[in-house]
């Protein structure tokens, strides 16, 4: 039986969020960028929906006069990363 | 999104983090190296030259070490744009140890040269053994288990049977495995 996929996260840019903060503390607006290869609108866009979701939360702060985002997975991002990756397995076994 | 899409998505995410946080090895190089070279310099001191002050090297060479490590370390932490919470117990576990060996120092002058150096071997092997257990490296976990066996060796030794015992402490817990790690690392990048 297919387990339906969280829209949330069946979305690439989201999912590629997602799965680099699975694995880190936190990291910076710059750095999931880089990784992503995402343009700034975009990713802005898509963080700020996982926000929304509290998937993820988000610190606006400075690194000397440069604003700097730092993003961290939260335990309901955990939660649902680890539901998504479930319910594909789901696909997979087919 | 297909399915296999969204695995292979994850699975280059995870694996970017893993390389890029993949550690060099270089803090047990430059300190391997450092200790190494300051016990030997006090062995020769000592047996050779007969110098009354033979452990001049270690406040130089571990005041080296220090200003590297604070440089390196400020550096790093200024162009770190992402933090994982291995390396954040990491800097926590060497940072006790730090504290550990400065303690040890300042209670030098009540227990006695020669009970202090077994306990700094014991701390190294503290450092060593946990490392290796967290980041599943069998090299340190090697090495840290020796340094626990020196440690005990050494408390029954000369002055200068010490100072080679912590020697060989530091190339078996620093040296060889922060070796066999920067060639690991090289592979993986």
């Amino acid at each position: 039986m297919f387990k339906e996929l969280d829209p949330l996260l069946h979305s690439q840019l989201r999912l590629a969020v997602i799965s680099l903060l699975i694995g880190l503390e936190e990291a910076d607006f710059t750095f999931i960028k880089e990784k992503t290869g995402a343009t700034s609108g975009n990713l802005s866009v898509q963080i700020d929906k996982l926000e929304k979701a509290k998937y993820i939360s988000v610190v606006k702060t400075f690194k000397g006069k440069r604003p700097l985002t730092t993003c961290r997975i939260t335990t309901e991002g955990i939660s649902a990363f680890e539901k998504y990756v479930s319910n594909l397995k789901t696909y997979l076994n087919k | 999104m297909k399915t296999v899409e969204s695995i292979q998505l994850i699975e280059s995410m995870i694996l970017e983090v893993k390389r890029d946080f993949s550690y060099n090895g270089f803090h047990f190089l430059l300190w391997g190296w450092l200790v190494m070279l300051a016990a030997v310099v006090n062995y020769i001191l000592l047996n050779y030259v007969g110098y009354s002050n033979h452990w001049v090297g270690w406040p130089i060479l571990m005041s080296i070490g220090g200003i590297i490590t604070v440089v390196v370390t400020l550096r790093d932490k200024k162009s770190r744009r992402a933090q994982t919470i291995l390396n954040r117990v990491m800097g926590q576990l060497w940072l006790t140890v730090i504290i550990g060996i400065v303690v040890v120092l300042f209670l030098m002058p009540q227990i006695g040269i020669l009970n202090t150096y077994p306990i700094f071997v014991l701390l190294y092997g503290i450092g060593t053994f946990a490392t290796g257990r967290i980041i599943k490296f069998t090299p340190l976990i090697i090495g840290g288990a020796l340094c626990f066996v020196l440690a005990v060796v050494s408390a029954y030794q000369s002055f200068s049977n010490q100072l080679i015992i912590i020697a060989l402490a530091i190339l078996v817990s620093y040296i060889i495995p922060g070796h066999l790690l920067y060639n690991k690392y090289q592979k993986n990048v």
